[in-house]
């Protein structure tokens, strides 16, 4: 995969339009939104439900494909990609934190983290050793071994945050993510991506929570599969995400 | 009541949605559940058409006779019917001689010569008193000795006219008869065999079926006012150890006796195609316990009790099992029509001839098959329901992932091992039980069946713990979660590859018949037909049901071409002997004393017992002989012929070929000859004088005899295949029963494997979220469900040559009556074993990858 120029955005989204279809209507969940993340920027994206922000999130994962309008990240062009090619780019270049049940429950943490790297072929030893610092990194080092149902919520989500930086992705994805958990649990989540994003990572956040929009250094908002606002100063962003 | 209906109403309901819902899995169970019923119902159909067929003949033939008297085809000598006449309480008399014959101007068809004395026969039966009777003039028909008397029905179905000539192949060859009256009674005879009657004067029958001073059989009347009891005392004593007097319906019962080994062979292969129907009904119960836990708990949660609970899945199997049955019942009637043609040959080569029997559905027979199809699934499903019933509300409210209870897998496993256990102790200790050795091979078989399905969880989970440790050292991710995914639903799996593995198994089985068979044909054939080059039969080739007898004339004659450097002729009879049959084998014994032809003995010297044999003081048997009569070398054997009871003793036990399992004596034809007053030949072995080409001679044998006795010559080579087409005939017949089997479990390993697709979207959508392209997917599914084929291709491979062993000892020997060698197919074990392998590694990867083309963003939201 070519490496984008360091002053390029790590995902650019134009113009994109997203329709269902639900029984006999056609639903637009999005109608024409653009969108750009910058390496080392976090962006909230909320909005009530039905607004369009996790089909948003989709798309720009490559989980789904827009009816009109383009998705670029790290200089490729997602929509243009085949199925398998768009896997190989979530693989190497995007991370993807869900709400919950976010783990293979059948393997262990240490397993789950390392699942894209032994997905895309990196040697076993290489794998492990890379998981297990990612898992370290979120304070998981001792729990590598147990499988998911053993772990509480808050180590579960700290569990995908890793698996989905392990692989130091330029762009990390989360739906949700502090949705099912504590206060302390979702701080723990939020600063972890909060890290990635200082790392270089540009952070996508789609969420409810005002003290997860907190986090953002930028907040869109979307009401009806559109943009209707966006700031990019902190104090604003909360008020705004209220 | 009108709330429990209301109650019954709502769960009927529910089975209903839940099975539309899973409406691949519900068909397949239904289907193979039909097909085991199916199997089932067929194989009881057809023995019970044979016997009944064979019992309304035989009563129809019977007439007013009260007793009758018979021994085998050997029949019985023509002078008992003055002797019995004079018999206190005897009313009247009646001989027959019978056999079927072929009409090589009508293929196919085949007539059942009935020879009696028309005039003394009208005291014990009825022919032609129908209003459509004729006879053109019955002193004619009675001097002219080509006179045949036909049904209305075959004159009917073959344009034939009074006066037409009609020609039959008989022992004396082949003959011209006259149709001088028309037969057309609602009773009687001429209402059996589908009309397929040609009666002529006894003597005549006599002289064309190379009967001379005996007969087939003769019905005894009881005088008014005589005790039928008395009667056949005094008669039996008059007849002592000349024949069997029994009354007409016991003739049926003993022949279904007869045929009592061969359906419980048939019977087997339909369990089989049961048991792995049952193995669906208890996965498709299993699985709709576990996905429906909340379903119940809601219930529960509600208000509803235990039992309902239970009920729920309870109604749903007696849904699937109302559909099986009724499916099964019609279904099993078609495949009985479509074995019929087969069953019908295996069992005139194997028993005798008892011609086409039509198919007769009892009600009551039928019923009880459906009501077997109901309730082995209920009983199959047992353990489930209460499982079902045992489902907490609260905790069953909380999503998560199912898992077996250790007690519940030692259990099954400990099980499984007693089961075992006792199975092989049986068959080891089926000497001391009062049970045959038929009955107890088949418990061992079904036994072993079982016992490997109760243990295949444990097998299910030490393999995926096996492959997740491999996988794990070589970091093969896609390896890991396909043996996490087997070991977590080993349940579901052990199912599924329980099923397979008794459908594989059951077919590896059937193949080491055949192997077995291949084996020790090849060898018997060249101890057997060592120097014989051709072998001479009349009509057909000599297991063909259109076969007759030559004359000792033609045999005499071949003898002496100068082409032919030796004939010896083979001539196989039966008697009636201890309440059962047994076949009379008889040969040249000379040919033994003097070395051209030798003896393959089991048991005893082979030198001596030639000697015995053509002195006419021994007899040789074979093992199924020696083991149906408990006799052995040395014994004394009184054996029942038209000439009275000979008395001679068993020189030795040796391999014989002659097929079914009725036990065989080996005796001088000479001595035959003197005791049965019969020269003819069943068939005549050649050997062509050298350097004649084998061939030519066939020709001229052919050119001589071909258009008077329809000879069919045959290589020995060619007589093998012959003998090899008829066993598997017999195969034939249990190849579909398995296949359904097979085939049925192939299907349901991918409906299993598809419903599992379903029920791991979510995690499907999370590994394809990050990553996993939809080729992994194809492979991890197509892992799976090879893991499931592979466990089921190893367990069944061990299974079928524990099954093929069992059968060899059980059936063969027992049935066959054939000194078989245990020979494994290899092959077809290895070939099966591809199939299924092939077949799970292709279906598991279409249904991945098919799984993999699902929408991903509303897989991940779904639940």
């Amino acid at each position: 995969m070519p490496a984008a120029p360091a002053t390029a955005p790590a995902v650019e989204a134009v113009d994109l339009v997203r329709r269902h279809r639900q029984g006999d209507t056609v639903v637009a969940a999005l109608r024409g939104v653009s969108l750009t993340v910058a390496p080392g920027e976090l962006v909230a994206v909320v909005g009530p439900s039905g607004s369009g922000k996790s089909t948003l999130l989709h798309l720009l994962a490559g989980v789904d494909l827009p009816d009109a309008g383009s998705v670029v990240v790290a200089g490729v062009a997602v929509h243009l990609l085949s199925e398998d090619a768009r896997a190989a780019l979530r693989r190497r270049a995007i991370g993807l934190v869900f709400q919950g049940c976010n783990l293979v429950p059948l393997l262990t943490a240490l397993e789950n983290v390392a699942l894209p790297l032994l997905l895309d072929g990196t040697p076993r030893s290489q794998a492990q050793a890379r998981a297990r610092a990612a898992l370290a990194a979120v304070g998981l080092a001792a729990r590598a071994q147990h499988l998911p149902d053993r772990l509480s919520g808050g180590e579960a989500q700290r569990a995908a945050v890793a698996r989905a930086l392990v692989a130091a992705p330029p762009l990390v994805l989360a739906d949700e993510p502090t949705g099912s958990l504590d206060a302390a649990s979702a701080d723990g989540v939020l600063a972890l991506l909060r890290g990635a994003a200082a790392g270089g990572a540009a952070v996508l956040l789609v969420t409810h929570d005002p003290r997860a929009a907190a986090y953002a250094d930028r907040i869109v908002r979307l009401a009806d599969g559109l943009v209707v606002a966006a700031t990019g100063e902190a104090g604003a962003c909360a008020a705004l995400a209220s | 009541m009108r709330g429990a209906g209301v109650v019954i109403a709502l769960v009927l309901s529910l089975a209903v949605r839940h099975l539309a819902r899973h409406r691949a899995l519900a068909a397949v169970a239904i289907a193979s559940l039909a097909g085991g019923v199916a199997a089932i119902n067929a194989v009881q159909l057809l023995h019970a058409s044979v016997v009944r067929s064979y019992e309304e003949t035989t009563t129809r033939f019977a007439g007013r006779a009260a007793l009758e008297v018979t021994n085998g085809e050997s029949g019985v000598a023509e002078e008992l019917v003055d002797e019995l006449r004079t018999v206190a309480g005897v009313g009247a008399v009646a001989a027959a001689v019978t056999g079927f014959v072929a009409a090589p101007d009508l293929p196919g068809e085949r007539l059942y010569l009935y020879g009696v004395d028309l005039l003394a026969d009208q005291e014990v039966r009825d022919y032609g008193a129908g209003p459509g009777a004729v006879v053109s003039d019955p002193m004619v028909f009675l001097a002219a000795p080509d006179s045949v008397a036909l049904t209305r029905a075959f004159m009917r179905a073959h344009g034939l006219r009074m006066h037409d000539r009609v020609r039959v192949r008989t022992p004396a060859g082949t003959t011209a008869l006259v149709v001088r009256a028309v037969l057309d009674a609602p009773e009687g005879p001429a209402a059996a065999l589908d009309g397929r009657l040609a009666i002529v004067d006894l003597s005549v029958a006599q002289d064309l079926l190379r009967f001379d001073g005996r007969v087939s059989e003769l019905a005894v009347a009881v005088a008014p006012g005589a005790d039928v009891d008395e009667v056949a005392a005094r008669v039996r004593a008059r007849v002592a150890t000349r024949g069997v007097v029994e009354p007409p319906r016991s003739r049926a019962a003993s022949f279904a006796r007869l045929l009592a080994n061969y359906r419980n062979g048939l019977g087997l292969a339909a369990a089989v195609a049961l048991v792995v129907a049952l193995h669906f009904v208890a996965n498709i119960a299993a699985l709709a316990c576990e996905e429906r836990r909340r379903e119940m708990a809601l219930l529960r949660l509600a208000g509803a009790s235990r039992r309902l609970a239970g009920g729920l899945v309870a109604a749903e199997m007696l849904v699937v099992a109302l559909a099986a049955a009724s499916l099964g019942a019609p279904s099993g009637i078609v495949l009985a029509r479509a074995l019929q043609a087969r069953f019908g040959s295996s069992v005139a080569a194997l028993y005798g001839d008892v011609g086409d029997a039509p198919l007769a559905v009892a009600p009551t027979a039928l019923a009880a098959i459906c009501g077997l199809g109901i309730a082995l699934p209920m009983l199959a499903v047992l353990g489930t329901l209460r499982r079902a019933g045992a489902v907490r509300p609260l905790a069953a409210l909380r999503p998560e992932v199912s898992r077996v209870r250790g007690s519940e897998r030692g259990v099954g496993v400990r099980l499984g091992a007693l089961l075992g256990v006792i199975a092989v102790g049986l068959w080891g200790a089926r000497a001391r039980l009062p049970i045959s050795v038929e009955a107890a091979g088949m418990a061992t078989m079904l036994g072993v069946l079982a016992a490997l399905a109760l243990v295949l969880p444990a097998l299910v989970r030490a393999f995926a713990a096996a492959a997740d440790a491999w996988a794990r050292r070589r970091g093969r991710v896609l390896f890991v979660l396909a043996a996490r995914v087997v070991a977590e639903e080993r349940r579901r799996v052990a199912a599924a590859g329980a099923a397979l593995l008794v459908g594989l198994g059951g077919t590896i089985g059937v193949g080491a018949w055949i192997a077995s068979l291949d084996a020790t044909l090849h060898e018997a054939f060249a101890a057997v037909f060592a120097r014989v080059d051709l072998v001479v039969s009349g009509g057909a080739d000599p297991f063909a049901r259109a076969a007759v007898r030559l004359p000792g004339a033609v045999a005499a004659e071949l003898a002496r071409r100068p082409d032919v450097a030796f004939a010896d002729v083979l001539r196989v009879d039966t008697i009636e002997l201890a309440g059962s049959r047994a076949a009379i084998v008889a040969r040249d014994a000379a040919a033994y004393v003097t070395g051209r032809r030798r003896l393959a003995m089991v048991e005893g010297d082979a030198d001596a017992a030639a000697r015995a044999l053509a002195a006419g003081t021994g007899v040789l048997v074979n093992r199924t002989f020696a083991r149906r009569f408990g006799r052995r070398p040395g014994d004394e054997l009184e054996l029942p012929t038209p000439a009275g009871p000979l008395r001679v003793r068993i020189a030795g036990i040796h391999l014989e070929l002659t097929p079914g399992d009725l036990g065989a004596v080996l005796l001088d034809r000479e001595l035959y000859r003197r005791w049965w007053h019969d020269d003819s030949a069943s068939l005549v072995e050649v050997a062509v004088r050298r350097p004649r080409d084998r061939g030519v001679v066939a020709a001229a044998i052919r050119a001589r005899w071909g258009a008077s006795h329809g000879v069919v010559v045959l290589t020995v080579e060619e007589l093998r295949n012959t003998y090899r087409a008829l066993l598997d005939r017999l195969a034939a017949l249990v190849r579909p029963l398995l296949g359904v089997a097979l085939a049925s479990a192939l299907a349901g390993v991918l409906s299993t494997g598809a419903a599992a697709m379903l029920a791991r979207r979510r995690v499907h959508a999370l590994l394809r979220a990050v990553g996993l392209t939809r080729r992994q997917l194809g492979c991890l599914a197509s892992l799976e469900l090879v893991t499931v084929g592979a466990i089921a291709a190893g367990a069944a491979t061990a299974l079928g040559w524990g099954l093929g062993w069992l059968q060899v000892q059980v059936l063969l020997r027992g049935m066959l009556g054939l000194s078989v060698d245990y020979a494994f197919p290899a092959a077809l074990a290895a070939g099966a074993a591809a199939v299924v392998l092939a077949s799970t590694a292709l279906g598991g990867w279409w249904l991945g990858y098919r799984a993999g083309g699902a929408p991903l963003a509303a897989a991940l939201r779904w639940e």
